[in-house]
């Protein structure tokens, strides 16, 4: 290298030659699909799951536990009532359950078949270890009307060569005291205990503390034996009497004792068929889902990464008179447009002098955003001319700059095959925020983005379990576009037309107002799907913007969302290497039009809150927002959640403001659980593309929030130092 | 007319599988890499050439690059690869696009990329010593692989390299006389199986040929120096 000039040359791939002559000997043999089917044959460690989708025998709860972070989706079928539940291993020894019930007798407020919703807790207190059995306890109705109301204390121990016979002996209270019960054990610590009050109101949704593990008790148990890898058969004897059932017509079992049996068809999937009190036949389906076992390895379909190009030795200092060579801009631009192609990967903005290069470049691709860095890096190896020392790299998201990270062109060097090389890249990284330190000064290429993009295609829009109708849906064509105007200026919007649908069937009235009610601002929902055909979903201008360091901020205004327009406002202070971010919003709305075009209603609302975000571990994030809700109602939202490395993140979230129980109506506050699911967890594809949502088991009027798109706290903190971290073993794939 | 049902064929297009400016839409590209991903897995995607049944050495010769040739039976791949990248003692080998190995100078693997369960990287600097030195004996050796949760999983290897014979080994019309190196290596720390690993090496202690363990899914690779 020296003596010669060093020249930035058009064509930065070296190995073209030999590659060609590799396609011409037409010697290279396709990558046959890598067999990924893991091998799921034989037995599962993973335990029953019972008709309420926990942990049990066939009605009956175990003291098994499911594997950490497990997140499983059970459907049970029998003629008195049908189940469906979620499960997530919150905690290795924490089950937490929401469950939505049909059940075909009348409701109090007047339906023919009783919805219900029902939250569950089951904690395994004790692990099954030498010789002594696991213990569990657990509430099922924790929060719901109490149609479920039970309590258990249960242990679970296995026996035989194979550990193929597990034997259950619980106590139960509530609806599982049904048979036999006797006076509380309880009652030696508290007299208290030997009464269970009744229910004070039936709107559901408290915790009903002074229920649990009152009244009389009663023993249930089984017995599971694993008959062959594949199947297991149940016998328990049960104290759920389905009384309220029976009341209604259903046909109560009369006998005890429950007959199941279980067969798993993949790791992944069971089915059950049962017989409670040998009359009611009864099928259950489970699916499991964990993040931590993935189907496919993270970034499995990715294409393999151009190696860091290394710079040849040289014992004088590298040439920099690059720096002034004329047209140097473009030909760095065309060969990161190169590098980046395929990859998702697009290059905003290169600022470099002679010892220092700073990237600004989009990440539309990598989900795992270390994995995005490692790939900017090693372009930046292969584009830059050796003096440059110092790779910069800010991930800009809708304009903002993100956070800087700064890394020494030497360490990705030395790092790229290192045994620890991918957390040591990371540890070795300077993260700050981009307005820390002001740019080099010399070459500045800047490449535009399209202003306008657009597109046509199909929506997809769901509601589960909403009161009356456990799935609603509405397929249409949807037209999308957006605007760039540059600086942080972007206008935006959506427009719907349905095509087919069961939307505008969602329940719009309560049979029972609540009194005092808060002014409506969600509960008529349906209304927008009934009054509408083809409608504007969204349409925006806004502004995003870096006012100072460590401060984002965003204005929208317009048709923020489907049932609000207006404007709102929102800082952000997000330090690049924080766990704790701070946020303020601010917004006036007005209730737009049921027809969903440009007019709107009377009411009008000024809100907003004040926001911490706060990341408690690698593991938990928790966020706290006070302030005002759409109805004029005061109050705070508290939301946790599980969150996964590879971006799973399972949590829920309850609000409570000055709107009280009695005025919110059913369900008594909001509340409900949020999942967000990567798609590339299945695909082993790199995208940013997750699916997920709220579930509420109702949607009221009290404690609602403004859904507007862009707050800025999903759109920076994937680029700040816990979540490099987080991803740091993808930065070399 | 014709223009009309152009138009109409368009709109279903988009309909059914979108259309715009943004070739990025995710939920669509997401659908559709699993829509064909279910298609085409019992499908391969292009004609799959041995090169074992059309390489010769005339041919080497004549592309005169370094060229090696790699082999797994375990996924059932066969690939001529390049050199494209060399960082101090890692040369990087590229097959097609998607996929790279990255190997010692000596010939010992050190990374895969793109094979779906990669080797992400291993330490091997005992082996090395051990093949450049012709000195047998014990030498650690640790593998690291990502799984689950996106973690970095090493596993630790104790290996015992003994040097046995000379034998004369062919590779495509070239023959050398090469000693047989075997690494036995039993497992140290994390989860694994036993493996053994053996190499065809020179005077210099570079493996003209060699079968490496990269791992419980990838098995062992069978890689061949055709052109140095």
């Amino acid at each position: 290298m020296q003596g010669a000039r060093v020249r930035l040359l058009r064509s930065i791939v070296s190995v073209s030659r030999a590659w060609g002559i590799v396609v011409f000997l037409g010697l290279s043999s396709a990558l046959a699909p890598p067999s990924l089917a893991q091998d799921f044959s034989g037995r599962t460690d993973r335990p029953s799951v019972n008709s309420f989708g926990l942990p049990g025998l066939i009605d009956m709860p175990s003291a098994d536990a499911f594997p950490d972070g497990e997140l499983s989706f059970t459907v049970s079928h029998s003629a008195l009532g049908s189940r469906g539940t979620i499960a997530f291993q919150v905690l290795p020894s924490v089950t937490a359950t929401f469950r939505y019930s049909g059940i075909d007798i009348p409701s109090a407020a007047g339906r023919d078949i009783l919805f219900d919703r029902s939250f569950d807790l089951h904690w395994q207190i004790l692990e099954e270890r030498g010789g002594f059995p696991a213990v569990a306890v657990g509430i099922r109705d924790l929060a719901g009307t109490g149609l479920y109301g039970g309590e258990y204390v249960v242990a679970t121990r296995h026996f035989g060569e194979y550990d193929q016979v597990a034997v259950t002996v619980g106590l139960g209270w509530g609806r599982l005291a049904g048979r036999n019960g006797f006076t509380n054990p309880l009652g030696i610590i508290d007299d208290r205990f030997e009464t269970r009050p009744p229910r004070s109101f039936g709107l559901g949704g408290t915790v009903t503390l002074d229920q649990f593990f009152r009244g009389d008790a009663a023993f249930f148990g089984g017995v599971e034996w694993q008959a062959s890898d594949r199947l297991r058969l149940q016998l328990e004897y049960s104290t759920d009497v389905y009384a309220r059932e029976g009341a209604g017509g259903l046909p109560a079992p009369d006998s005890a004792i429950n007959l199941g049996a279980t067969y798993a068809f993949s790791d992944l999937l069971t089915g059950s068929a049962y017989v409670l009190g040998g009359e009611t036949f009864g099928v259950s389906v489970q699916m499991a889902l964990n993040p931590n076992r993935p189907p496919i390895p993270a970034s499995a379909g990715d294409p393999a990464p151009r190696p860091v190009a290394v710079r040849t030795p040289s014992p004088t200092p590298y040439e920099t008179d690059w720096v002034e060579q004329p047209g140097g801009g473009p030909v760095l631009r065309d060969n990161f447009a190169q590098l980046f192609e395929d990859q998702g990967l697009f290059l905003e903005r290169l600022t470099l002098d002679a010892r220092r290069a700073t990237i600004r470049v989009r990440n539309e691709q990598y989900n795992h955003e270390s994995q995005a860095l490692g790939r900017v890096l090693r372009a930046m190896s292969a584009a830059l001319p050796p003096s440059v020392e110092v790779f910069e790299v800010i991930f800009v998201v809708e304009g903002l700059d993100t956070s800087r990270v700064r890394i020494a062109r030497s360490d990705v060097e030395l790092l790229e095959f290192d045994p620890g090389g991918a957390e040591v890249a990371i540890a070795v990284a300077e993260i700050e925020d981009a307005r820390t330190t002001p740019d080099p000064v010399g070459l500045d290429v800047e490449v535009e983005r399209p202003r306008l993009t657009w597109g046509i295609g199909p929506y997809f829009d769901a509601s589960v379990f909403d009161p009356d109708n456990p799935f609603l849906f509405d397929v249409g064509v949807e037209f999308s576009a957006e605007y760039r105007f540059g600086n942080g200026f972007v206008a935006s919007g959506v427009v719907r037309a349905p095509i087919v649908g069961t939307l505008d069937q969602a329940q719009i009235v309560n049979e029972m107002p609540p009194p005092n009610p808060p002014p409506v601002v969600r509960s008529d929902g349906a209304l927008y799907h009934q009054e509408s055909h083809v409608y504007v979903d969204r349409l925006t201008f806004s502004h995003y913007g870096r006012p100072a360091e460590n401060l984002y901020s965003r204005v929208t205004v317009g048709y923020l969302e489907r049932m609000f327009a207006g404007v709102s406002g929102e800082l952000l202070w997000q330090p690049a290497n924080s766990r704790l971010g701070l946020g303020v919003e601010l917004n006036h709305v007005w209730r737009r039009d049921y027809d969903g075009l440009f007019g709107v209603q009377d009411y009008n609302v000024t809100s907003g809150h004040i926001s911490a975000y706060y990341s408690l571990s690698d593991s938990f994030d928790l966020q706290v927002d006070a302030g005002r809700y759409l109805a004029g109602d005061w109050g705070s939202t508290i939301t946790l959640e599980r969150t996964f490395d590879n971006g799973w993140r399972v949590g829920a979230f309850a609000t409570f403001t000055d709107v009280s129980f009695e005025s919110f109506g059913e369900g008594s506050f909001d509340k409900g659980l949020t999942l967000d699911i990567p798609f590339a967890w299945f695909t082993g594809n790199s995208t940013r593309a997750s699916n997920g949502g709220i579930i509420r088991p109702v949607q009221r009027d009290g404690g609602a929030r403004l859904d507007v798109e862009g707050r800025l706290h999903n759109l920076v903190i994937d680029y700040t130092r816990p979540s490099f971290e987080e991803t740091e073993a993808m930065i070399w794939r | 007319m014709a223009l009309r049902s152009a138009i109409f064929s368009l709109i279903m297009i988009c309909l059914l599988a979108g259309c715009g400016s943004r070739a990025d839409d995710p939920l669509l590209n997401t659908a559709q890499s699993l829509a064909s991903g279910a298609f085409s897995r019992n499908a391969p995607e292009a004609p799959r050439v041995d090169p074992r049944a059309v390489l010769t050495r005339d041919l080497i010769n004549r592309a005169a690059v370094p060229l090696i040739l790699v082999e797994n039976d375990t996924i059932g791949t066969s690939s001529t690869m390049t050199r494209i990248a060399t960082n101090g003692p890692n040369e990087t080998w590229q097959g097609d696009g998607d996929i790279t190995i990255t190997l010692s100078s000596e010939g010992l693997l050190r990374a895969t990329r793109g094979y779906a369960f990669d080797l992400y990287s291993t330490d091997i600097e005992a082996a090395r010593v051990a093949l450049v030195q012709r000195r047998g004996g014990s030498a650690p050796r640790v593998h690291s692989a990502v799984e689950g949760d996106i973690q970095t999983v090493q596993t630790g290897y104790s290996c015992e390299i003994g040097f046995g014979g000379s034998e004369a080994i062919n590779i495509f019309g070239r023959v050398q006389t090469l000693t047989r190196v075997i690494e036995r290596c039993t497992l140290q720390l994390g989860n694994g199986a036993p493996f053994e690993n053996r190499y065809w090496v020179d005077g210099d202690g570079f493996a003209w040929a060699s079968e490496q363990y990269a791992g419980p899914q990838l098995g062992h690779f069978r890689i061949e120096r055709l052109y140095r």
